[in-house]
């Protein structure tokens, strides 16, 4: 648990206010990351995000069919589950971290779940029947502040590392439909991730708003909003959380600027390391089951 | 084995390592070393493993115990010291175990009773007496009982405070802070970083002031402070260093900005690039990351290709040290 | 019992998987190790010696706790028995006298389980608690051995299984064995034993015998990744990938091949954005 006395509180806001936050960072300057996919056996598709060497998330991806949702019987559908390790801090453990996850499993299902995100429609197998649904399992092993974003990075890469078997759909003599899934792990196709969105959260702290907070900055903070931005700069959805203030609609609109232009530079950062990340993956992954 | 004449020694049966290694006993900086292809290097032990064969005349230190053969074994992973008798193993990471006089850094947890307990990454929290604080009006006076219901006013949860580490530790291993003197007190207006605390090498001096305007107190537990230097008050005979919360009443806390908060960033990262290299922190290693570090902005300190860069100087000056105790050792004699 | 039978992923039926370690690398744990046998991959971190919870609180001695958690996270009567089998091998060996009245909070983060997680689990642990400092008398190591049976009804005895292994296996055991006693004698030294399934006595005896010479691997492992490259006073001792040579011999046959791992990861470039 880190603690903060009020002093350190004060010399912190009034670094914000002159934009030299305590790291050196301004206000709008984003921290180093790392992102590596493929990683995980057992899983259709994983990533794992590192921020500042310090906040660390493992997101795992698995595709199973099954039954669709009633509401949308021709689409696939989607389980998002955030857990918070105790590993990360002692008070995660048990039930301490229950808020936590109902919380960030909440802003990923919020910011994917949406027609627009990912072709939901081309996981459909049968409509009415059979889809498949996307487990998207988070696991956050050390946190280090600004979790929503470095989730919502490691899911859209978990997400275009995922590799979703080929299947046949046959009619058998009954009238019976068959789903043959092929067993060949070269046999897969990709999933549509060009329009997941990934999130910028902005802090409000004093009367400024600074991005990716520290956890001390975290501790400060009176409200966040956090912004989901594509790559075509669209914004796909806004959340608000924090206790107290509301936000001046004068302010809402350079917010929402800054979140666009801040999210597009590492959207085309993040597309370039996925790129790359897949021509590397094809060279060394040969025969992995004999 | 061994180079040099000690009493003790011939009693002790040094553990030998490899026989194509040789163990020497380095006598100024405690540390046992092995020769490894003519290279000094430190020995690292690990938990069970044998360190003395005949530990009857042996003390033992942290990190190693007593078997039923009354052999020395080590219950840590670490590097061996010696110091004449007293054989330790030293942790590569642990938490702060305190020694008396040391000057600690710490964080006020709760207050109970007629104390304060103060978190100074140790095993337990420390305890601070209401009788070992300088209270507001300056000199000694008599703890009233008003005092024990404003702990609150002078020290609050949360607060950040530096203190020495006091006598000797209470029965159940925690340890005992006083801040009677006047350098000592609640900490305003600053940073506050946490390194582990094997990497604050016990020193003469713990609070340091760079020419540049930065004042740093490097607490042997590992937390450390960082604030802009406050000019020398001409009329007390010690300087004023840090605002106590007597001062705090009188006038408001100075905003730091401009030059002097970047020169606390500076050093701030400068302090973390020690720390993921895993070198001592202390002025000299911190200015020359700092010197290293003058093309660049301080937030690209924090960058995980640059800090190999600019702790280069420092590794060098370690390994210059580490040298130049090396060659006393094989010149002395064999 | 036939002994060297080829299995399903082309190891003999006494090989281990691979082994890679790494220490060290969550920043608020006082020690943590990630720890992975094949594709068995396990996250330890230790909290303490510290501040104990009253109504945890023993007046002479250290409270060791272990929570376990699967990697989808829900909590079993599996997980709690878990978590008493790894605190009963790690709280004989930890000197809890020396810390009374405070806590050792151990944390085992499965993140994939692809058989013998509970062994995998145990020597996290022990890495984790090196990595943290705390005392320990000795350094203990698990090995996890299952009996399968073929089309002839013959049985076969596996080191190390995978989960599909562990699935058609008959009977399944997890031994765990004092490092020290078991490298000076090549015997005893069982600190823990827990079996589930059919085992006849002399099937118990080999899977004894087959685990304490993998346990003598995991050992030299663990003591290698922890000396080496003391180059500075404060090494930084991460990242070390032990490559188990494929084509080694009978018995525990681990040859270790060091090598420094690369960070493979990619990093995200800085991105500094003009200030408002």
């Amino acid at each position: 648990m880190i603690k903060i006395s009020p002093s350190e509180k004060q010399f912190l806001i009034d670094g914000i206010k002159q934009n030299m936050r305590t790291d050196g960072r301004s206000r709008l300057d984003y921290r180093a990351f790392t992102v590596e996919t493929g990683l995980v056996a057992q899983t259709n598709g994983s990533a794992r995000v590192k921020l500042a060497n310090n906040t660390d998330v493992l997101v795992g991806v698995k595709v199973e069919i099954g039954d669709p949702d009633p509401d949308f019987p021709d689409q696939g559908r989607l389980e998002v589950r955030v857990e918070c390790s105790p590993s990360a801090s002692p008070e995660f453990e048990g039930r301490g971290a229950e808020e936590m996850n109902a919380i960030l499993s909440a802003m990923l299902r919020n910011m994917l779940q949406n027609a627009r995100t990912v072709d939901w429609a081309s996981l459909c197998i049968s409509p009415g029947k059979q889809c498949w649904i996307v487990y998207v399992d988070c696991l956050v092993l050390d946190s280090a502040g600004n979790l929503f974003d470095a989730l919502s990075i490691a899911t859209k890469s978990a997400l275009f590392n995922t590799k979703v078997p080929k299947i046949e759909v046959m009619e058998t003599s009954s009238g019976q439909t068959e789903i043959e899934v092929s067993d060949d792990p070269s046999d897969f196709t990709r999933l549509s991730t060009a329009s997941i969105p990934i999130s910028v959260t902005l802090a409000k702290v004093g009367s400024r708003y600074i991005v990716d907070p520290t956890i001390e900055e975290e501790l400060c903070m009176e409200s966040r909003v956090t912004i989901a931005i594509n790559s075509k700069g669209n914004i796909c959805s806004i959340q608000k959380g924090g206790v107290s203030s509301g936000i001046n609609p004068s302010e809402f609109n350079k917010m929402l600027q800054h979140a666009r232009k801040i999210g597009l530079v590492l959207l085309k950062e993040l597309d370039a390391l996925l790129d790359k990340e897949e021509n590397n993956d094809t060279s060394t992954k040969i025969g992995f089951a004999r | 084995m061994s180079g040099y004449k000690d009493d003790s020694d011939e009693e002790m049966n040094v553990n030998q390592i490899e026989k194509d290694n040789e163990v020497l006993l380095d006598r100024k900086s405690h540390v046992q070393m092995t020769k490894t292809n003519g290279r000094l290097q430190v020995q690292i032990v690990t938990p069970g493993e044998l360190i003395v064969k005949n530990a009857s005349n042996a003390l033992c230190g942290h990190g190693t115990f007593r078997d039923d053969q009354d052999q020395l074994l080590s219950s840590v992973c670490g590097i061996v010291e010696r110091v004449n008798k007293l054989i330790s193993v030293r942790p590569l990471r642990a938490r702060y175990p305190g020694e008396v006089g040391d000057v600690v850094v710490g964080r006020i947890t709760e207050i109970t009773g007629k104390r304060w307990k103060v978190d100074i990454q140790a095993r337990q929290d420390a305890v601070m007496l209401l009788s070992s604080v300088n209270l507001p009006g300056g000199v000694q006076r008599r703890k009233t009982n008003e005092d024990q219901l404003n702990m609150r006013s002078v020290f609050a949860e949360n607060d950040l405070i530096v203190a020495e580490v006091h006598s000797r530790p209470n029965r159940d291993g925690s340890l005992q802070l006083q801040t009677r003197s006047s350098r000592y007190g609640k900490l305003e207006n600053g940073v506050f970083v946490r390194v582990y605390a094997a990497l604050v090498k016990r020193c003469t001096q713990h609070f340091h002031t760079f020419d540049f305007g930065v004042q740093v107190i490097l607490g042997n537990n590992g937390y450390i402070w960082i604030t802009k230097k406050t000019p020398v008050d001409e009329n007390k005979q010690k300087s004023m260093p840090f605002y106590t919360s007597a001062d705090a009443d009188k006038n408001e806390a100075e905003v730091i900005e401009g030059k002097d908060r970047e020169n606390i960033c500076r050093v701030r990262n400068a302090i973390l690039a020690l720390q993921s290299q895993f070198l001592p922190i202390y002025p000299a290693t911190i200015l020359d990351v700092i010197e290293m570090s003058k093309g660049m902005e301080s937030k690209e300190m924090t960058l995980p290709d640059i800090t190999p860069l600019i702790t280069k100087n420092a590794t060098a000056r370690i390994q210059k040290k580490m040298e130049e105790e090396d060659m006393e050792v094989v010149e002395g004699g064999y | 019992m036939s002994t060297l039978v080829k299995r399903q992923k082309g190891r003999l039926s006494n090989q281990l998987r691979s082994i890679e370690a790494q220490l060290g690398l969550l920043n608020k744990a006082d020690g943590s190790a990630k720890y992975k046998q094949g594709d068995s991959s396990v996250l330890a971190a230790v909290y303490g010696p510290s501040e104990v919870l009253p109504k945890d609180e023993k007046g002479d001695r250290a409270s060791v706790q272990v929570v376990f958690k699967r990697r989808d996270g829900k909590p079993g009567r599996r997980e709690k028995q878990n978590e008493n089998i790894i605190r009963n091998a790690l709280e004989p060996i930890i000197m809890t006298h020396l810390y009374p009245r405070t806590a050792i909070m151990i944390i085992v983060q499965v993140l994939v389980d692809d058989g013998s997680i509970l062994s995998v689990a145990l020597n996290a642990c022990v890495l984790a608690l090196m990595d943290a400092g705390v005392p320990i008398s000795t350094v203990i190591s698990s090995i996890s051995c299952s009996i399968v049976v073929d089309e002839n009804g013959s049985q076969t005895l596996l080191t190390d299984p995978d989960l599909s292994e562990e699935r058609t296996s008959i009977g399944e055991t997890y031994f765990v064995f004092d490092g020290h006693v078991v490298a000076k004698t090549g015997e005893g030294g069982l600190v823990s034993s827990v079996t589930s399934g059919l085992l006849t006595d002399s099937a118990y005896t080999s899977c004894l015998t087959a685990s304490r010479s993998g346990s003598k691997s995991v050992y030299t492992f663990i003591r290698e990744t922890l000396k080496r490259k003391p180059t500075t006073v404060m090494a930084p001792i991460e990242n070390i990938i032990f490559e188990r040579d494929e084509a080694s011999s009978a018995t525990n046959g681990s040859d270790f091949k060091m090598e420094d791992e690369k960070e493979e990861s990619k990093t995200f470039s800085n991105v500094f954005m003009k200030p408002i």
